[in-house]
């Protein structure tokens, strides 16, 4: 059984999630059919039903309602998104996180047995409200965290945001020196046929023109798995384990604690890997890979038997 | 030996003193509904079912404190939050009144006649009688996760725009704490930790603008009134440790997203002790009971023994398997256990290396191989290995037996490839027999003995045998025939007869002197692939 792609949009609170949602949509129903996962604790509570008030076809699951930000209460997620899946066999799946939510958790919970054999994390898009980017500092370790696992930022809001943006696009690539970084306008990204996400997976995604429908992944292999450790690994440790890692993977990518205490943003793609260093940071290391042979099992444990080698 | 009560290990730990070992508090709250059979929401609003809930969990997991309730929705249920009930989790808050029109000097402060204050204080005075020696924490919503309750996300945008409306939203949320703590403490609490969740989500700076004031009156309240007090947390808080320490809480909780060695750092020098951080969905929920070990284990090396309790890194979820939770008690409570994870995770596997059991047992001799740490340092590997000894003498000739010391490499490897999971373990013949528990001599001798007869069935039934005949001349060989066909034939036996005639061939099989008989019987070892040394080595001793 071919696995289902399954991508993430998170960011600010009132940056724009729903309205990358509806244009996502827009872009793709007809063609795919789509699953649509909201939680709740988004303001005002109207999302769900706004949503469903619009024309196109998808279906909706709305999860957990306002709990989604603690790791606790993702375990009936699980639950529900298979009975979601079983019922009505999406050709992809679009969870707007809310704003509190946590991308590392869910893509924990999609790694569980259950899931795992039918989903992979596939992209995640975290949207920065041009307009309140300054304002929001206070708030920034929840924008950081966001950014951080971001595979495409998109800087919305840029009509209300007359200034440069520039010093916004420095500060995040101190956060994310490797996203995609796109200005744009009511969260109208660039979505065409997914394109920015084949060329990550060169393989795994191909229209079929009869259908016009995704053939979402021939390669039953494919998975994602997140790690989450707050052991720190010597920088020699890192680069072996992922020079181990990178014949299994499309993609490698998070940032890792060194045993200095600092911290390296790693970027793994398609055989190239790359390294920046992060400074410190008050996190723990998450990794997320995603490819044909990756187990969440045979990741972790190969990332703590190099933890532990000597030197 | 003075035996410690659980909640003797607690205060121990919370002030800092010398432990008999690390006191392990599992988070149960819906996952108590789990263990009755009913669901979140029955279990949630009746005292009786929380009251078997946490009963039955501190049977099973012998836990040294459990909370009574584990809901941060009670105190904005009473405050006129919808709730949102689920199955198989704690309720979520669906409204927020602040936000929808309601005034914040209208909001009262609750009473043991609102909601399910009056149940939950009675269940608390309930579980306190029936259980003296485990701590009881009482769980109270701490007052910035009770301002996103009743505010909504506008909390942030209100911390920016109207501050002081906030830090009335605050005093007002620390008065529901201490209603909550002294009533908690009152029923008979020891601990009463201030759950506050959503202070993940906001700088130092924040935090010590907005919560340490209220903060660090409550935990003075509660020090006040006698009790022990711990500041909860989850999330990415790693940023506001130092802050939550300045409240003077006697202990911070924190979940797998902040390194243990780090709070321990920052919190012990403060006086402060600390707990956490085992994962619940990757490890606790999906994860095997040996997992478990190794997971506490870690957390338990990360921590240090100083001020340190085990706890999970926030409420359990519903369906962990109580296996998991078992494991751990048994990792906390057991020294042996400890040792022999620790080993364990010192000495990996080599996968490249397993032997190739498939043939393992075939040989005449039943193998019994003792699988421990090391019998010479531990009493259970002693007491397993002396119990093999002492039947040893019944079985002479017949029996080998060895023990094998996860110390060594290859004992690892050995008891992977034997799929032994738990140490000291009793294989015969490369089958997993007694596990952990000493067989009493009777037992292990039938299963012995058992093994023996099988083996005999096997072997009657596997062997081929023939006859060969040596002879020089046509004569010979038919006298020689006749003899021997007419002891087959009486006998009624199933036995080939070969005649070797050739000269040479006589004298490779050291025959000097014919006419001679020789008996041979073969025995199939092993078919359609290469034995690994290891196994014919023991068929090499079978034949020499």
């Amino acid at each position: 059984m071919s696995k289902i792609p399954f991508y993430i949009v998170t960011g600010f609170l009132g940056g724009g999630k729903t309205t990358f949602l509806k244009h996502f949509l827009h872009t793709f129903s007809g063609r795919y059919r789509i699953g649509v996962i909201q939680n709740e604790f988004a303001p005002g509570q109207v999302d769900g039903a706004e949503l469903r008030r619009e024309e196109e076809d998808f279906e909706l699951l709305e999860i957990n309602k306002g709990s989604a930000f603690c790791v606790c209460l993702l375990n009936d997620f699980t639950r529900s998104l298979k009975s979601f899946i079983g019922k009505y066999c999406p050709d992809i799946l679009l969870l707007e996180a809310s704003g509190l939510a946590d991308p590392i958790a869910v893509a924990e919970v999609l790694q569980g047995s259950e899931l795992f054999p039918l989903l992979y994390l596939s992209y995640i898009w975290t949207i920065v409200d041009a307009e309140n980017f300054e304002k929001t500092d206070s708030m920034i370790t929840r924008v950081e965290r966001q950014v951080r696992v971001a595979d495409k930022i998109l800087i919305n809001k840029t009509d209300k945001h007359p200034a440069p943006l520039d010093p916004v696009i420095k500060k995040l690539r101190t956060w994310n020196p490797f996203a995609a970084i796109e200005a744009v306008t009511f969260a109208r990204a660039t979505l065409d046929n997914l394109d920015e996400l084949k060329e990550h997976e060169p393989h795994a995604i191909k229209k079929k023109e009869e259908h016009r429908r995704f053939e979402p992944l021939n390669k039953p292999g494919t998975g994602t798995v997140a790690l989450k450790t707050t052991w720190p690994i010597s920088r020699q440790n890192l680069e072996n384990f992922i020079r181990e890692m990178l014949p299994l993977s499309y993609r490698i990518k998070g940032t890792v604690k060194l045993d200095d205490g600092t911290f390296v943003s790693v970027q793994a793609v398609m055989g190239e890997v790359e390294y920046r260093e992060a400074g410190k940071l008050m996190q723990p290391t998450e990794l997320i890979a995603i490819g044909p042979g990756i187990t969440p099992k045979s990741f972790g444990k190969r990332f703590h038997e190099y933890r532990k080698k000597g030197g | 030996m003075l035996i410690t009560s659980g909640r003797e290990l607690i205060k121990k730990a919370m002030h800092l003193e010398q432990n008999d070992r690390t006191p392990w508090v599992p988070f149960v709250g819906v996952h108590g509904g789990k263990l009755l059979g009913v669901d979140a929401t029955t279990y949630l609003k009746s005292g009786d079912h929380i009251f078997n809930g946490v009963t039955k969990a501190i049977e099973i997991y012998d836990p040294d404190g459990i909370p009574v309730l584990f809901d941060l929705q009670v105190e904005a249920e009473v405050l006129g939050c919808d709730l949102m009930w689920a199955n198989d989790n704690p309720p979520s808050v669906a409204s927020h009144p602040l936000n929808e029109g309601k005034k914040l000097e209208e909001l009262k402060i609750p009473t043991l006649e609102d909601g399910r204050i009056g149940m939950i204080m009675e269940t608390t005075r309930r579980l306190r009688e029936a259980h003296p020696d485990t701590a009881l924490y009482g769980l109270i919503t701490g007052p910035f996760t009770l301002a996103l309750h009743l505010l909504g996300t506008d909390v942030f945008i209100k911390m920016l725009e109207e501050e002081e409306y906030v830090h009335r939203v605050m005093e007002f949320g620390k008065q529901v704490s201490m209603f909550m703590a002294e009533e908690y403490i009152k029923n008979g609490c020891d601990v009463i930790a201030l759950v506050d969740p959503m202070t993940s989500q906001i700088s130092p700076e924040q935090f010590r603008q907005f919560v340490t004031g209220p903060a660090t009156e409550i935990f003075d309240f509660i020090r006040e009134k006698g009790a022990l007090s711990s500041f909860f947390v989850c999330g990415y808080a790693q940023q506001n440790i130092e802050a939550m320490c300045e409240c003077r809480p006697d202990n911070v909780s924190i979940d797998e997203n902040i390194p243990l060695d780090y709070v321990r750092e920052v919190a012990l020098p403060m006086g402060v002790s600390f707990g956490g951080n085992m994962k619940l969905t990757v490890v606790l929920l999906m994860g095997t009971p040996e997992e478990c070990q190794v997971h506490a284990l870690e957390c338990m090396d990360q921590a240090g023994e100083k001020g340190f309790i085990l706890a999970p890194g926030c409420d359990l979820p519903m369906d962990t398997p109580p296996e998991n939770l078992k494991a751990v008690t048994q990792l906390v409570h057991d020294d042996y256990q400890r040792e022999v994870i620790r080993t364990l995770m010192e000495n990996q596997p080599e996968e490249e290396k397993l032997p190739d059991m498939s043939e393992y047992g075939q040989t005449d001799k039943v193998i019994v191989d003792i699988i421990t740490l090391a019998s010479e340092s531990c009493a259970p590997c002693k007491y397993m290995v002396d119990a093999v000894k002492n039947v040893a003498p019944e079985f002479e000739g017949i029996l080998e037996w060895r023990e094998h010391s996860i110390k060594k490499m290859e004992a690892v490897n050995f008891m992977n490839a034997l799929m032994v999971r738990s140490l000291p373990t009793i294989c015969i013949d490369g089958k997993i027999a007694f596990t952990s528990k000493i067989p009493p001599r009777s037992e292990l001798i039938q299963a012995i003995q058992n093994r023996i007869n099988e083996k005999l069935k096997l072997k009657l039934s596997q062997k081929r045998p023939e006859m060969l005949l040596f002879t020089t001349d046509k004569e010979e060989e038919e006298k020689l025939h006749e003899v021997v066909s007419e002891a087959i034939s009486e006998l009624g036996a199933d036995v080939d007869i070969r005649h070797i005639t050739d000269q040479k061939i006589i004298r490779s099989y050291g025959v000097h002197k014919t006419p001679a008989v020789m008996t041979v019987s073969y025995k199939m070892k092993s078919q359609g692939r290469l034995p690994s040394v290891d196994v014919v080595r023991e068929w090499v001793k079978e034949v020499m």
